[in-house]
């Protein structure tokens, strides 16, 4: 195993990757602290640009985006009161209420210092649990890769805030979205209505771009685009003796929830910060007092989403499942380069995983010194007026979007996710389990019509085999404790980490 | 009859948007929005999109910037050339001259 550590720190400190990772932990932070653009809509917009990249580099930068947008949201939460990320909403209420009282430093300290411990633990347990999981995975066929996705699918819309109904009709949609173009068996035209530029299918980028990048400034447009900026004097950013003693645990076990919710599919950093301030606020001996700016609901949150940004990695460089929409888009990053992610990803392209993996490492130092003495700079880039911002993100969209095909049609159709994915949330739908099951679509229909042509069209095929049963019966169990309206009551109270 | 059952289920889609927002006129979900904002921004990208190929990259980025930091920033005119013509200048050189990105050129030629 050492050997490979080795191997993988070779490959991320060389040069031109090191660049790489630096360029996706510096823009990360950056679109971590401002508000109206997030890690999947710089992501979806980076990606015509890593076409030109080596595979290393460009996914080295893709994840250095995300894991970098943890670290730089929290910045605005604690600073300002605004999330920066959605995974960053729940240290608002402490960390701002810590800025409030002077203590804003050695918030931003213990969020730093937080995300880095909870990186390097989840980066370990990474290396760990990859290894054996990706040998497990080559005894998967089809059958088991079907119900897995199913499962990841269920669990997604099983985890999301809402209703769980209105998540599996999303989810259904995506998958509807992801069989247009042509059949990959007959090469028949599925669902094209007459146009020729979807015999291609609908395009990861346009559909991810509208969804996210498009939706989110028109959510920002719908109201006045002033924000204020509050001034805060930011001094002593290292936490106190106590600080650390008080929070050392909150950190010890938002890196669990975080990187054990990381893992699972849907779950990603968002579910594992709001449950890691609950749990913490159920386990410490002053509740009452979260909410008033204690530093463990600063640390539990920021360490967990850190944790889970890194953990939602396993599922895909082992499996070939992405657990999230961001993993989707590294996903779709990967199959660009020629490179299936999977249980053959270790053999085949050590480079790739090793270097990926120690990257991250790299990249958590990184962001350590970007974000503790270079606050300032950061501070400053949060009175970039949105009046500026939103032309300026509309515009790289446009560019972004039609460059992978140069097609105007793909101009539209991102214009149409975008109304779709700023309409979606009114009506209280998701957009996440539709991007994840488009993105999963094509693996999930091609596993079914290899499973069933191995079975002789018998879908008994799915049921005898041991793990594509044990999936289904999780599938079973979330769909029945749905209809257990007391156990729907404590999901709730859960997301919303109040009252537990 | 296949476009008879395409016809209900517009409509029934529709009976029940009519309906969701009926309910929702209570919340907050559509209150307050300015809705003008948001339809020019639709309005602008579409017009992007049918102008890109004729007017070329060049023009059709410094108008868009024009209509955006104008009429939705609410930016003074002359603030408005200056950033817009700055913004579509510095595209212009980063993506085509630097990244060599393969954009319509129109009929000036940029």
């Amino acid at each position: 195993m050492l050997e490979y550590v080795v191997y993988g720190f070779q490959v991320a400190l060389q040069p031109e990757n090191l660049l790489y990772c630096f360029i996706g932990v510096f823009i990360g932070t950056l679109v971590g602290v401002l508000p109206g653009i997030g890690p999947i809509g710089t992501m979806s917009l980076l990606i015509p640009v890593t076409f030109r990249l080596p595979p290393v580099g460009a996914i080295i930068m893709l994840a250095g985006i995300y894991y970098g947008t943890q670290y730089g949201g929290s910045t605005t939460s604690i600073l300002v009161n605004i999330p920066g990320e959605a995974s960053t909403v729940i240290t608002c209420l402490d960390g701002y209420q810590m800025a409030r009282k002077g203590r804003a430093g050695p918030a931003l300290g213990i969020a730093a210092f937080g995300s880095f411990i909870a990186g390097t633990i989840s980066i370990v347990g990474l290396i760990f649990v990859a290894y054996p999981l990706s040998k497990a995975a080559l005894k998967f066929g089809p059958p088991e890769y079907f119900a897995l996705m199913c499962m990841g699918l269920v669990v997604l819309t099983f985890l999301t805030i809402g209703s769980m109904y209105k998540a599996l009709m999303m989810a259904l949609l995506g998958l509807l979205i992801s069989f247009v173009g042509l059949d990959f068996f007959t090469s028949t035209p599925r669902f094209n209505f007459g146009f020729i530029d979807l015999l291609d299918g609908v395009g990861i980028v346009p559909l991810v771009m509208g969804l996210y990048g498009i939706a989110e400034i028109l959510n920002n447009l719908e109201s006045s685009m002033d924000r204020e900026i509050y001034e805060t004097e930011i001094k002593g950013l290292l936490p106190t003796l106590q600080d650390w003693i008080v929070a050392k645990w909150a950190i010890l076990r938002g890196t669990i929830i975080g990187f054990f919710l990381g893992v699972l599919p849907g779950g990603g950093a968002i579910l594992a910060s709001f449950a890691s301030y609950a749990i913490e606020k159920r386990v410490s001996k002053y509740p009452e007092k979260f909410g008033t700016g204690v530093i463990e609901g600063v640390a539990a949150p920021e360490s967990a989403n850190n944790a889970a940004a890194q953990a939602a990695f396993i599922p895909l460089l082992t499996l070939g499942i992405p657990p999230n929409v961001i993993m989707g888009i590294l996903f779709g990053g990967l199959l660009i380069h020629n490179i299936l992610p999977g249980p053959f990803l270790i053999k085949d392209h050590p480079d790739v995983f090793w270097g990926v993996v120690m990257s991250m490492y790299v990249g958590n130092a990184m962001l350590l010194v970007l974000n503790l003495p270079l606050i300032g700079i950061w501070v400053k880039v949060l009175k970039v007026p949105y009046y500026l911002l939103f032309p300026l993100i509309l515009l790289f969209c446009l560019i972004g979007v039609y460059s992978v095909n140069n097609s105007i049609f793909d101009i539209y159709l991102m214009i149409l996710f975008g109304m779709v994915g700023y309409l979606l949330p009114k009506f209280g739908f998701e957009p996440s389990p539709l991007a994840l099951a488009y993105i999963l679509g094509p693996i999930l229909e091609s596993s079914l019509r290899q499973s069933l042509s191995m079975s002789r069209g018998s879908f008994t095929i799915f049921f005898s085999r041991p793990i594509s049963l044990a999936c289904w019966l999780v599938v079973v169990s979330l769909l029945i404790l749905q209809m257990f309206p007391h156990f729907l009551k404590k999901k709730i109270s859960i997301m919303n980490g109040s009252k537990v | 009859m296949a476009a008879l059952l395409g016809l209900m289920s517009l409509g029934m889609v529709l009976r029940n948007l009519i309906k969701g927002l009926r309910v929702r006129q209570g919340s907050k979900a559509f209150e307050g929005i300015r809705w003008w904002k948001l339809i020019l921004v639709l309005c602008t990208l579409v017009g992007y999109g049918i102008a890109f190929e004729t007017f070329g990259f060049g023009i059709c980025t410094f108008l868009l910037m024009v209509l955006l930091l104008g009429v939705i920033g609410r930016k003074k005119g002359w603030i408005t050339l200056a950033v817009s013509l700055i913004i579509a200048i510095s595209s212009y050189l980063i993506f085509v001259v630097l990244l060599g990105a393969e954009f319509p050129k129109g009929f000036l030629g940029i």
